[in-house]
């Protein structure tokens, strides 16, 4: 079945309304495997109550209308649909515990060719429904690797392209180590793909075992930046975006190669024991030091 | 104030209701380590929905009376006590999500004598709020360290001797540097799992695992071992807490079992230090 442009490009999905607690906060730092050193009140912070803070990637998870593109019946199979894409932008600390909405839309939708794939890009912006007030915007691909050729005239919207990072040596590499079960844990926050925890359903799509989600690999960018660059204070950050190259295996450990040009940051991350690159064209930026926002070390 | 036996005999002890939602079930199981092999079916049957199963011991954590000792009135010097035993009996399996109602009452308080204290033992039945049928009894003892000398009801120390010979089986589970933190999330807040300053106010290096944690590891070892693919039919189980485990450590459960009785003894690996003993259990 080919790729329906008209329904996806148009397609309509209802507001998600998502009250959250603070064991969901507390879930979403641990995820992250943030209090794998139980007595750092760096990772503290995101994983017990006493000064809690919300780790702002936790946005991507929040009111999240997860599996649309699948209930959508737009054509696309599923098992062969990877995140391609992530980014977020940060305009509002999150309380630690509350009630957000967001609607995704639908922004574009690329075709690579036929037997190269497709790609659909979405966004959404998440509101806290109390104040109304728009706390981050979240956009996202989905490189759905079926899909290709379904454009007479080839379509070439191309929302963000990788950009090249430094030549230099990195600055900072930071190690980050997932568990076994670090899938099992992320997929509470409410994407139960089966192929991130079923083995069988893992297999049947091409992969040895069940792979961590995008997302928590993507969060755990995000706490490499916030340690390399901005002693763990969540406020610094403004934006993170980055493509996705290749799945992580739970248990895994990461590498992530950090630069720093100012309040720019680039990245990419590596699993080195397998020797692939699993994020790519990674970028933040980060709001400056200003008095009282601790140093870049 | 001392210890008043009668006051604390018939305390009354205020009932919990509790809902609880697959995703907590799952979370339990996450707590006390189930996953770390992400491939095994024996464990993925505890944290995936479309085949889920509670663990039985997942009942002693979800409507018990935290701290009900702290209460104004109950004579109970609150700050010396610390969870002895711990044990339950299933009457059917713990439904996966639901609303449990827990009532609890005293049933006996032990005068262990001055120098150790008085033990203190509630037993908790826990109902299913939408039939109201019994799911489960569960036994709990605390030792009041300083509260010994009170008088009180006679001692109930039973015998306990394991089978001769060498155990049956054993099984070595490690637990995570985070597993506090992560077991917390199901329901037991309690600082002195989490927070380092007040561990060491306790007089602890650093926060310690949950006495419920351990007891719900050895519930798992025990499954394991004896009914993998049958986790209900662990009917019953009981220990005695020894010492408190530090997050990280690992441990080893030495299992004895003739017919459908079970003897456990769950030690860490390394000091080889008890951490539950006089372990028991029944298979069904």
């Amino acid at each position: 079945m080919s790729l329906d442009y008209e329904k996806l490009i148009t397609w309509q999905e209802p507001e998600v309304i998502q009250k959250y607690s603070i064991q969901d906060t507390i879930l979403y730092g641990l995820s992250l495997g943030y209090g794998g050193n139980p007595l750092d009140q760096n990772q503290l912070r995101f994983v017990y109550e006493k000064k809690l803070e919300v780790f702002p990637s936790m946005v991507t998870v929040l009111a999240s209308p997860w599996g649309w593109l699948y209930r959508a019946q737009v054509g696309i199979n599923p098992t062969l649909a990877i995140h391609g894409f992530q980014r977020i932008d940060l305009y509002k600390p999150l309380p630690v515990a509350g009630e957000v909405a967001s609607v995704l839309k639908v922004t574009g939708i690329e075709d690579k060719g036929a037997g190269r794939g497709a790609i659909v890009w979405f966004k959404r912006a998440l509101y806290e429904t109390k104040s109304g007030d728009l706390l981050a915007s979240i956009g996202a691909s989905m490189f759905c690797r079926g899909e290709g050729g379904f454009s007479t005239v080839k379509n070439k919207i191309v929302e963000r392209q990788i950009q090249d990072r430094p030549s230099r040596p990195p600055d900072y590499v930071k190690h980050i180590s997932t568990l076994l079960q670090t899938a099992l844990i992320f997929r509470l926050h409410g994407d139960l793909n089966p192929i991130h925890a079923d083995p069988q359903l893992a297999l049947q799509a091409g992969f040895d075992a069940p792979i961590l989600h995008g997302l928590c690999t993507y969060g755990m960018a995000t706490r490499a930046i916030l340690e390399a660059c901005c002693d763990s204070n969540p406020k610094r950050l403004k934006s993170v975006e980055t493509f996705f190259s290749a799945p992580v295996f739970p248990g895994e450990t990461i590498d992530f190669r950090i630069w720093l040009n100012q309040n720019t940051v680039y990245f990419e991350a590596v699993v080195s024991s397998r020797d692939v690159i699993v994020l790519k064209g990674g970028s933040a930026v980060l709001h400056p030091l200003e008095h009282g926002l601790s140093a870049c070390h | 104030m001392s210890l008043n036996y009668h006051t604390l005999k018939q305390w009354k002890i205020q009932d919990i209701e509790r809902a609880y939602s697959a995703k907590d079930t799952i979370l339990y199981a996450l707590g006390i380590g189930v996953g770390i092999n992400p491939l095994d079916e024996a464990q993925l049957q505890f944290i995936l929905e479309d085949r889920l199963r509670a663990l039985p011991a997942m009942s002693v954590v979800l409507a018990y009376p935290p701290l009900w000792y702290w209460e104004k009135g109950t004579t109970v010097n609150p700050v010396r006590v610390v969870h002895a035993e711990q044990g339950y009996v299933m009457h059917r399996p713990l439904p996966i999500s639901g609303t449990v109602v827990g009532k609890t009452r005293v049933t006996a308080v032990i005068d262990k004598g001055i120098e150790v204290g008085a033990l203190i033992r509630t037993e908790n039945k826990l109902f299913d709020k939408s039939d109201q049928s019994l799911i489960c009894t569960i036994t709990s003892a605390s030792m009041a360290r300083g509260d010994g000398g009170c008088g009180g009801d006679r001692d109930d120390k039973k015998e306990y001797t394991y089978p001769e010979g060498p155990p049956d089986a054993q099984i070595s589970i490690s637990t995570l540097p985070q597993a506090a933190l992560i077991y917390r999330l199901s329901g037991d807040h309690n600082p002195l799992h989490a927070d380092p300053e007040h561990a060491i106010k306790a007089g602890f290096s650093q926060p310690i695992l949950h006495g419920r944690m351990s007891f719900g590891l050895a519930n798992w070892a025990l499954i394991r071992t004896f009914c993998p693919t049958q986790p209900e039919r662990l009917v019953a189980m009981s220990a005695r807490f020894a010492r408190s485990v530090m997050p990280g450590e690992t441990l080893n459960t030495k299992m004895w079992c003739r017919g459908k009785q079970i003897w456990f003894h769950t030690e860490a690996v390394g000091n080889n230090q008890p951490v539950l003993t006089r372990g028991e259990a029944l298979l069904a």
